[in-house]
């Protein structure tokens, strides 16, 4: 687990080829009370769920205790 | 009662009732669980109005749990008291800490004695089972300290046993998923207040609205991270219905909402082994 809540852009640039990986378009990401939090490009176009437990299986053998979705509340057709 | 239960568990279930039996009363403690249910159901079936069943009633305990303790009382006819008292009095379970349960335990259990004693019951009984004995769970150091009956966990009765019994007695909570205190939503080091439980209370009342089965809302000093069971991840993750429980957990009091990818885990806030 990170030390605290910044992520090196290193890790970052990591966790994104992790989650490329595992088919999932993460257009940021962000770590709070040791909860990663990921930000997905389009939260429509979320895997099954196979494919997000062993994204989080990945993320979480990097030392991320909690692995996460952001969850929009804004209506696309609004945006 | 239905289907046969199978022995070696026949014979458990038997010797737990003879041993209750040489008991002149008992309290159970009761939150209308499976594991309570099952030994106040055994506890009536040994003692019949000797045999009553108490709920703590506390900030800590939601409203839904509660109703679903009285009815599951009804459906045992047991003699249901309601005992209330407040966890919050004590600035060592609202500092949270790892040892959090034992301090709630220690004022449970010291109050239900009183009632225990005004009642003239020589027995204070809980569900502990023997799944439970491997946990990190400090408030079992509570019970022991004060001679609680747990006749589950001395019998060696895992949760999956205490699930076939409670379906041969015909309860209906044979298969209710498990519900542990509202303070276990919140973090070790983040001080449990009203505030917060009663968000984490109002954010689960939503999944529920959804009819999400297995889920946990852990507050994370006001971010909601949402635990469901895996089966039940895809459709919280789908369209509508994910803005829908975003929206109604970001209404219950919490700033951001995020869905956790590994789905409902027991205890996922204990302290990391």
């Amino acid at each position: 687990m990170p030390e605290d809540d910044t992520l090196s852009e290193e890790t970052r640039a990591a966790i994104r080829r992790v989650a490329d990986d595992h088919d999932l378009d993460v257009e940021d990401v962000e770590l709070t009370d040791e909860v990663l939090v990921l930000h997905p490009a389009d939260s429509d176009r979320i895997p099954e769920t196979e494919a997000i437990q062993r994204l989080a299986d990945a993320l979480e053998r990097m030392g991320f205790r909690y692995v996460t979705f952001e969850v929009d509340t804004d209506d696309p057709e609004d945006s | 009662m239905s289907d046969q239960l199978p022995n070696p568990l026949r014979e458990t279930v038997d010797t737990i009732v003879d041993e209750m039996r040489e008991m002149s009363g008992m309290v159970v403690a009761f939150s209308g669980g499976v594991d309570s249910s099952v030994v106040a159901a055994l506890a009536k079936r040994a003692l019949g109005s000797e045999a009553r069943a108490v709920t703590a009633v506390s900030e800590t305990l939601a409203g839904r749990e509660l109703e679903e303790a009285k009815e599951v009382a009804g459906e045992i006819g047991i003699t249901h008291d309601m005992m209330e008292f407040s966890e919050l009095d004590d600035p060592r379970f609202k500092e949270n800490t790892p040892s959090r349960c034992f301090f709630c335990q220690s004022m449970r259990f010291d109050h239900l004695q009183e009632i225990a004693e005004t009642v003239g019951c020589e027995v204070l009984a809980s569900g502990t089972n023997a799944s439970d004995a491997g946990d990190h769970r400090p408030g079992l150091q509570a019970m022991a300290e004060r001679g609680v009956y747990q006749p589950l966990l001395e019998y060696d009765v895992p949760k999956e046993d205490v699930r076939r019994i409670a379906r041969w007695l015909g309860l209906s909570v044979w298969d209710k998923p498990a519900k542990a205190c509202l303070s276990s939503r919140i973090p070790h080091g983040q001080r449990v207040t009203e505030r917060s439980l009663r968000r984490v209370e109002a954010a689960e009342e939503v999944l529920h609205d959804h009819s999400f089965r297995q889920f946990r809302v852990r507050d994370h000093d006001g971010l909601a991270r949402i635990e469901v069971a895996p089966d039940e991840l895809d459709r919280l993750m789908r369209g509508d219905r994910r803005r829908s429980v975003a929206e109604g957990v970001r209404a219950a009091g919490f700033d951001r909402v995020v869905v956790d990818m590994s789905g409902y885990r027991s205890g996922s806030l204990n302290p990391a082994s």
